[in-house]
């Protein structure tokens, strides 16, 4: 009898977290109808964020990884695409790795992938923990919520409609899902804000974002990646200008216009970006297409004095930044603990997961 | 490219105490039996295939009914189904899957379906499968690939041979579903001989239809638009005046993992830079008599945007009612053409457009693509004008 209890109260105390988190969260037990798992982030509580550009939709996944780790880790797998091809029975050349993030409190990595390049390929989620070890995140029977982000795109009865809105990037900033769009038809850029917990009503703010030239024109451009720092958005456009943008700003049906706070340099594409702190000081890493990743001095105050750069510059400008040499062909970026950074570099066909000290 | 044939390698072959089978199967085998082999003895490997896993089942072990007492850990132990390793790869950790054991076999199921162009590796270790004496490997080479017809490139749009420095897009239409990743890599701007650097807006998420058989491609709208660094260090990626081809490598993959096989270009005129958004009140409408079907024509003052002219452009009868019928895009994109389903009927109609549908460069019916700099134009309302109408009659 004795026994008895002591497991029922075992029993209970795990499954106190999940409850809580259920009554938070507002995720229900099913399998989400993903279709395509592109850009990863993450919420509280271990909770995944997978933007899927094929539904259109936000997915966020209860991954149960809720336990708190501290303290530095080492992440290094070699060929992490070929070791998830050969797990999923395939190759490399049929296996895409389309993001990854670091859970914040657990310190695990997990990946969205893609088993095939067709229209058909499968979208599979991958973990891995402290020690390298990869495991499929199944999404059968899971704690799940589902949000749209797109405005229903017009289109005619019966009529086969290829628009699609593709999802740039996704971040969480209390208490909000910030998605950065791009449509394969109109050129426009949106940023759409989603409340988190999701309320299921998909309603989103959508903000259109403008890029001041320098000088007198601004057109609407697309934000290839961001971060959120403070109360800002640190947009990269696909034109490499580094741009903030209040978080306050961001309001439904509004247009607002970023301020270019540096310039990274020319035939460049920005791919991924995060902010640390060092000591006392805020730092941006950033990798890209063309040179090694740049790194730049950050301070809310740097932000707000800087001179928005809108006259024709030599060089670059604006806040200055320096380029890390030694780390280059780097695809992906996240921050895996206080002191390190994760990255996933190309490597002659082949992808590394490596850990780094923040620079 | 791919092998065609099945081939089967037994690096080791050893002999097995036979057993008779047992009785039928309870749980009846799942898929197309696409491969057998005699392991040796009575030891047999059966592979079935469905459309979403491949079933790797050892049949003429003995002592099922202990095998059925095993964990799952222990049956990965005592067989394991990898890709077979190449070369200089890394090890191959064994495919996710689930084992179970039935009256007759031992089975492993992958969790997604097998891989045509790969050759799997199953073994079975001798010191746990009950019988066996020696480690024995099975390979299972490259399955016959179901073979589909060559994909092709359909259309590029914009079509006309003439186009402005600052065009913002093409598209690219194919016969059948594409791969995904590598698509900047297998399309190029050349003038001259020489490819132009850098032209093209790269996304990790690359602009295809949901089929796969559309892609978009954004000029690098930074080389395009006045003032930008990009475009003050590089230049506009095209100069007026000069001869460009886009092309598109035959090596590019489809769906299928067929490449292309044939190279495709579009080769162009660049003329000077357009400002000018699309001027309704320049276009012509040439309107349909009552009980026809004659074609309802619309002709722009210069040449639209292709997907969204078949997208956001529709007609509306008295009622407001959406009238059916077959869109067709004529004149290098310059004329909107629509083909009614049934017959018209007479009385007041409207064509209406989406006001977001662009030119070339990018201009729409509200905003040009570089617009004077102003401030925040929250709720102005020639921002929430969403649509146009053009109003005709059918007599």
């Amino acid at each position: 009898m004795l026994r008895h209890k002591l497991a029922l109260t075992l029993t209970l105390c795990a499954a106190m977290p999940s409850a809580i988190l259920q009554a938070d969260s507002g995720l229900k037990e099913g399998t989400p109808d993903i279709k395509h798992a592109g850009p990863l982030a993450f919420a509280p509580h271990g909770v995944l964020l997978v933007g899927d550009t094929l539904n259109a939709a936000i997915y966020a996944i209860d991954t149960g990884d809720d336990q708190a780790t501290t303290g530095a880790k080492t992440l290094n797998i070699e060929g992490v695409n070929q070791k998830i091809a050969a797990m999923m029975g395939s190759d490399a050349a049929e296996t895409v790795i389309n993001d990854m993030a670091v859970n914040p409190l657990s310190g695990s990595l997990y990946l969205s992938v893609s088993r095939g390049r067709g229209p058909d390929a499968a979208p599979v989620i991958f973990k891995a923990d402290s020690k390298g070890a990869l495991s499929e995140l199944s999404l059968k029977k899971i704690k799940f919520s589902k949000a749209a982000i797109a405005n229903a795109p017009e289109s005619q009865e019966g009529r086969r409609n290829p628009r699609m809105s593709a999802i740039t990037d996704m971040q969480y900033k209390d208490g909000n899902v910030v998605v950065a769009g791009l449509s394969n038809e109109e050129f426009a850029s949106k940023l759409r804000v989603l409340k988190y917990p999701f309320d299921g009503t998909g309603k989103a703010t959508s903000v259109e974002m403008y890029h001041g030239a320098h000088g007198k024109t601004e057109t609407a451009s697309p934000v290839r990646t961001f971060t959120t720092y403070e109360d800002t958005v640190l947009a990269a456009y696909t034109c490499t200008p580094l741009v903030s943008i209040p978080v306050d700003d961001l309001k439904d049906g509004a247009k607002t216009k970023g301020k270019t706070i540096a310039e990274l340099g020319n035939m460049n594409q920005p791919l991924d970006m995060i902010v640390y702190k060092k000591g006392s000081q805020d730092f941006l890493l950033m990798s890209n297409s063309a040179r090694g990743v740049m790194k730049l001095k950050l301070s809310k105050g740097d932000i707000n004095s800087t001179k928005a750069i809108d006259a024709r510059i030599d060089g670059t400008a604006g806040l200055p930044f320096e380029t890390l040499k030694d780390l280059k062909d780097v695809v992906q970026l996240d921050k895996l603990s206080e002191t390190q950074a994760v990255m996933l570099v190309n490597n002659s066909g082949r992808q590394d997961v490596r850990t780094i000290d923040l620079p | 490219m791919c092998k065609l044939n099945i081939s089967l390698h037994l690096f080791i072959v050893v002999v097995l105490h036979s057993i008779a089978l047992r009785a039928d199967d309870d749980t009846k085998p799942t898929g197309t039996v696409s491969f057998i082999t005699n392991i040796s003895g009575s030891l047999r490997l059966e592979l079935r295939e469905s459309t979403d896993s491949g079933t790797f089942a050892i049949q003429g072990l003995t002592k099922l009914s202990l095998l059925q007492k095993l964990q799952p850990a222990d049956l990965r132990k005592m067989m394991s189904v990898r890709v077979l390793r190449q070369d200089n790869a890394i090890e191959m950790l064994p495919l996710l899957g689930t084992y179970s054991v039935t009256d007759t076999e031992l089975r492993f199921s992958s969790r997604f379906p097998l891989n045509r162009s790969i050759d799997y590796q199953v073994e079975l270790d001798p010191y746990l499968v009950p019988g066996a004496h020696e480690k024995t490997e099975v390979v299972i080479a490259k399955l016959p690939k179901k073979r589909s017809p060559t994909t092709s490139v359909l259309a590029i749009y914009p079509t006309a041979d003439l186009l402005p420095e600052n065009l913002l897009k093409f598209y690219i239409h194919f016969s059948a579903s594409m791969s995904r990743g590598e698509a900047y890599k297998r399309i190029h701007l050349i003038h001259a001989g020489a490819e132009i650097e850098s032209p093209f807006l790269e996304l990790g998420e690359e602009l295809w239809d949901a089929e796969q058989k559309r892609f978009t491609v954004f000029i690098h709208p930074g080389r395009i638009k006045k003032g930008l660094k990009p475009r003050e260090d590089s230049g506009t990626p095209m100069t007026e005046g000069r001869e460009y081809t886009l092309r598109v490598d035959k090596d590019w993959m489809d769906a299928a993992q067929q490449v292309l096989g044939n190279t495709w270009e579009k080769k162009f005129r660049v003329l000077g830079p357009d400002s000018k958004q699309p001027d309704p009140s320049q276009w012509k409408i040439t309107t349909p008599i009552a009980k026809t079907v004659q074609p309802l024509t619309v002709s722009f003052d210069e040449s639209l945007d292709h997907a969204m002219l078949e997208r956001v452009v529709s007609v509306r009868d008295a009622s407001g009612k959406t009238v059916t019928g077959e869109i067709l895009i004529a004149e290098n994109e310059t004329q909107w053409v629509f083909q009614p389903t049934e017959l018209w009927e007479s009385g007041k109609h409207t064509v209406v457009f989406s006001t977001a549908i662009e030119d070339l460069v990018g201009n729409n019916l509200i905003r040009p693509f570089e617009t004077l700099e102003q401030e925040t134009v929250v709720g102005n309302p020639a921002v929430s004008a969403t649509e146009i109408f053009i109003a005709f009659d059918v007599p």
